[in-house]
């Protein structure tokens, strides 16, 4: 899983976004380290869609842009990003144990 | 352009081609994402202005170009398909080739000075022809800013002559009821009218229009109505059209102005509309419409309308001008004095784009086409340079089993990210020099009516020449390498001692190319540097310096004309009375301004040479005119205060006249039938006595001496006309005659009448030639630039040459050569080359300069002064160019150059 598309999980975890809010929240959430373009964003987005990982929301709030769509992240969706998240963290065990990483508290 | 607008071309363009790559983003997503694009482009010019907003698009470019490719690395290994793993051509070749750019990036990013360079030329070539290509859309492409404007039609009357003449008001209102080919005909007459409300009293150009021209131009006003035929009766109360800019201006658009009654210096006009604004009627002359209102009965004599009509849907123009040869046959034939006139009928946009307009746009187009053409073959040779640099790269590739086909998209790829970062600058660079053109241009350069914008036309005009230019620039080097074999090239590179003859020989006919384009555009400069500096030399017959002049009309109140006269007597008195002044007066025109007033002229006692072309032109005049401006008088004397009251007839006459109309004798107290003065009896009018002779003046302009203008001037007070332009000489240099001094003057006369066209003597005379000097500059700073970047061009090929001989050098120098001998060589084959180059430039440039002979004025095509300017000025920058790496060539000692490897 690319890192673009484990940021676009991690910020549909606890809530459902649009594309634009989605973009905004990655780079809050990296510190402006990782900011999107339109185009990955959507390129990205069908295929979470195709594989059903997200869905896109039939409801809107009233006097929206209707260009928007909003997303919201599916139960398979969920499991991806948590064996994902489980397997950084085992990536990051090891090298914790190569003192690549202090060690945790 | 503002960002905004190009925040929606690009989100446009975004969206047009997100359908390209339709299988990783879908139609359905598309408005979103356009939405989600055009949020962060706003956001990215609000927080770091163009550049943030350029690298905006650079980086939504990259990715969409990337789409496929992250998209399918993105969910891999834990989710894959087994479709997207299916290779096939079509999807290879665009992958191979972002690979490439990949590459090329990478080197190019590596080789600053030569990425910089070469973008930098593309982008100075690429915006100079954007925004003369706006120009040339927005004057000769593009139609006029009306509905249907290739509807529209000039129709003039056509004296036996041939030359197109404004139409007689008699003639108009009988087309108007005959004419089947039209379906509205409209006139317009140019007029002054003095606005008293709304700030200082100002005389502001304006138009009195047939009821029906605003329909037939089909323009619906903003605000209010347009004129209707009840408007036009005689009697009817006066009404006005104003354009916006005049709105704006003068009354801060305050929508109050519809039905308000405004003061004009005669009378007062109520409003009924104003013009849209940002259409034509914002960029023509006229800032307020009056309709016109005469009728058969009492329509005034002589021809000043300019007559636009709507063809009927079906009609053509050279129907409609069948139709009206016919109809304006049939009208005259009534009239003894216009018989066998007749009337011709043109495409409106041949009426408002003159000939000369046509022309200057055309030799832009054609020059910055050689700018551009010299940019492309400079980045060529450029590319050429790097690549020579690069064979055993190259050789490897090829011997490890490379195509052709790689090697050309690599070098493609190489020049495409060139030149589109040359083309996106060239759109800044041509918004520039658009704009600064259109600040720049004298009044009348441009037709008015015409848009002229840097809008998507020339964007995607743009498009066309990074795509061409790309192409172009990057298929030599591509070239250069293919036919260079595997084997070829390794041994090329370690054992001879020169550059491949291919290279070589490539690089000599570009050099030679470059310098002979150059030369084109440096001889139209130099032509018209040297035409321009020759006609600003010319004696205008008075001296300018210490002058101002400014323009006054009589009140309407003093129609009649002993109080005109009286009226110019006192702002004589008031101006004469100021401490600064040492001379003043007036006439009805000035120097260099063109003809006003004709008259026909008979002289008694002298038979007429030539009697088709006894016609002289008239200035009425009052004060110490002659004086003032320091015109001397050959014979008799000048006019005097006595004269304007005085019954008898006087007029002073110039050299021309003396030579045309009287030859040998005596000229002074001869008498002069003039067509002036007309009591309006039924008498003959009566005769002038010749009283003074005075030395010829510029009438139409400094270049005026092919055919100078037989003049009349007559004292004002015995033919009265409103409208005068003042001249006043200052005492010293110290005392400067001012606006303020004037104004004072003119108020103890008048508190209502303004004061237009205040200006110095030498303003004068330099408005005379700011056409000439404004396309003058222009020639000049395009070929100033294509001497630049052929120099630089003539450097980079020439170093590469000397670099590739160092070798050569060296053996050269160990074996006893000189210094100088070796100097000698490497100067020698470059000098060889550029003068190719100018031998070759100054044969084309024969043919570019029948495109300007027309602008030219004491030089002709053969003239050797330009010419032998434009060999040494860029005859001398090439060798320069060409002589330091021969200098560095001279200075490595031979044991170093044998070592260069």
């Amino acid at each position: 899983m690319s890192p673009q598309v484990f940021h676009i999980l991690l910020a549909l975890a606890d809530q459902d976004l649009h594309g634009y809010a989605i973009i905004q929240d990655i780079a809050v959430r990296t510190g402006g380290a990782m900011s999107m373009t339109a185009s990955t964003l959507y390129a990205a987005l069908r295929r979470l869609l195709d594989e059903d990982l997200i869905e896109e929301l039939a409801e809107r709030p009233d006097d929206d842009d209707p260009r928007r769509r909003y997303y919201r992240i599916t139960k398979a969706g969920l499991a991806a990003g948590r064996a994902e998240a489980a397997r950084i963290h085992a990536l990051a065990e090891l090298a914790r144990d190569k003192r690549w990483l202090p060690r945790s508290r | 352009m503002h960002a905004h607008r190009w925040i929606r071309l690009a989100s446009r363009a975004y969206r047009a081609a997100l359908a390209a790559r339709a299988r990783y983003i879908h139609a359905g997503d598309r408005e979103a994402a356009t939405a989600v694009f055009e949020v962060l482009q706003q956001q990215s010019f609000r927080s770091g202005g163009w550049p943030a907003l350029f690298v905006c698009w650079c980086r939504e470019a990259w990715s969409l170009c990337r789409a496929g490719v992250t998209t399918k690395r993105a969910l891999a290994p834990s989710v894959s398909r087994p479709e997207a793993r299916r290779s096939s051509w079509a999807r290879e070749v665009p992958m191979s080739f972002l690979m490439d750019c990949r590459h090329a990036w990478r080197a190019l990013v590596h080789t600053p000075v030569f990425t910089v360079t070469a973008v930098l030329t593309l982008a100075l070539g690429i915006g100079a022809n954007s925004a003369i290509f706006s120009l040339v859309d927005g004057v000769l492409i593009k139609a006029l800013p009306y509905p249907d404007a290739s509807q529209l039609v000039a129709v003039a009357e056509l004296p036996p002559s041939g030359l197109r003449n404004t139409v007689a008001p008699l003639s108009f209102l009988a087309w108007q009821e005959s004419a089947q080919s039209f379906a509205g005909l409209a006139a317009r007459q140019a007029t002054h009218i003095v606005m008293l409300d709304g700030g200082d009293p100002e005389e502001v150009r304006a138009a009195r229009v047939s009821a029906s021209y605003f329909d037939v131009l089909g323009v619906p006003p903003s605000l209010g109505r347009t004129f209707t035929p009840a408007d036009g009766q005689l009697g009817a109360p006066c009404v006005m059209l104003l354009s916006d800019r005049l709105w704006g201006r003068r009354w801060a658009r305050d929508r109050n102005i519809l039905g308000a009654s405004i003061r004009l210096a005669d009378g007062a006009c109520q409003v009924v509309g104003v013009l849209p604004p940002g259409s034509a009627f914002d960029r023509v002359p006229f800032q307020a419409y009056t309709p016109m209102t005469f009728t058969r009965a009492n329509a005034p004599r002589g021809h000043f309308l300019t007559v636009i009509g709507r063809l009927r849907a079906g009609t053509t123009v050279s129907q409609a001008d069948a139709e009206m040869g016919v109809l304006a046959a049939a009208v005259n034939r009534e009239d003894p004095i216009k018989s066998g006139w007749s009337a011709r009928v043109e495409p409106w946009r041949d009426t408002v784009v003159r000939a000369d307009s046509r022309r200057l746009v055309l030799v832009l187009f054609g020059a910055v086409g050689v700018v551009l053409l010299v940019a492309c073959i400079n980045v060529a040779s450029l590319a050429l340079v790097r690549a020579s640099a690069r064979r055993r790269d190259v050789s490897i590739r090829l011997a490890l089993g490379a195509g052709a086909g790689r090697l050309f998209s690599h070098y493609l790829a190489e020049s495409l990210l060139m030149v589109s970062a040359g083309g996106f600058l060239g759109l800044i660079v041509a918004q520039w020099c658009l704009a600064a053109f259109v600040a720049l241009s004298p009044a009348g350069t441009l037709p008015s009516e015409a848009v002229v914008a840097l809008d998507g036309r020339a964007v995607l005009f743009t498009g066309l020449v990074i795509i061409i230019v790309s192409l172009a620039a990057g298929s030599v080097p591509a070239w250069q390498s293919l036919r260079a074999t595997a084997t070829d090239a390794l041994r090329g590179e370690s054992r001879t001692t020169t550059a491949s003859t291919f290279t070589r020989r490539t690089q000599s006919a570009l050099l030679t190319i470059q310098v002979a384009l150059a030369m084109v555009l440096v001889t139209g400069a130099a032509m018209l540097g040297v035409s321009f500096a020759r006609l600003t030399g010319v004696d205008p017959g008075f001296d300018p310096g210490g002058l101002v002049t400014f323009r006054l009309s009589a009140p309407p109140s003093s129609v009649a004309d002993e109080p005109i006269a009286m009226f110019h007597a006192d702002v004589l008195d008031e101006l004469r009375r100021q401490p600064a002044t040492a001379s003043a007066g007036g006439s009805t025109s000035l120097p260099l301004r063109g003809w006003l007033y004709g008259t026909t002229v008979r002289v008694e006692g002298v038979a007429p040479t030539d009697p088709a072309r006894m016609n002289a032109h008239v200035q009425h005049v009052v004060g110490d005119y002659f004086s003032a401006l320091g015109i001397p008088l050959k014979q008799g004397r000048a006019f005097t205060d006595t004269d304007q009251r005085s019954p008898a007839r006087v007029a002073i006459v110039n050299e021309t006249f003396v030579r045309r109309f009287i030859g040998e004798g005596p000229a002074l107290g001869r008498h002069l039938h003039l067509g002036i003065g007309d009591d309006g009896s039924g008498r003959p009018p009566a005769a002038w006595d010749i009283v003074g002779v005075i030395r010829d003046v510029k009438t139409g302009g400094l270049a005026d001496d092919v055919w100078l203008t037989p003049e009349v001037y007559v004292p004002l007070g015995q033919a009265p006309m409103p409208t005068v332009s003042y001249v006043v000489r200052a005492r010293s240099s110290g005392d400067a005659v001012t606006l303020d001094m004037v104004r004072r003057a003119v108020e103890r006369v008048d508190t209502r009448v303004p004061i237009s066209a205040f200006e110095t003597g030498d303003v004068l005379v330099d408005d005379s030639v700011v056409l000439q000097r404004f396309r003058t500059m222009l020639m000049m700073a395009f070929a100033g630039l294509t001497l630049v970047i052929a120099v630089i061009g003539v450097y980079a090929i020439r170093a590469q040459a000397v670099t590739a001989r160092l070798r050569e050098v060296g053996i050269r120098l160990a074996l006893g050569a000189t210094r100088s001998q070796v100097m000698h060589l490497v100067v020698g084959q470059g000098l060889r080359l550029v003068s190719a180059g100018v031998a070759l430039g100054l044969v084309a440039s024969y043919a570019a300069r029948a495109a300007i002979r027309q602008w030219l004025f004491g030089v002709d095509v053969y003239d050797a002064f330009p010419l032998v300017l434009a060999i040494v000025t860029l005859g001398g920058a090439a060798l320069v160019a060409s002589w330091l790496p021969a200098r560095r060539a001279t200075r490595v000692s031979a044991l170093e150059s044998l070592r260069h490897e």
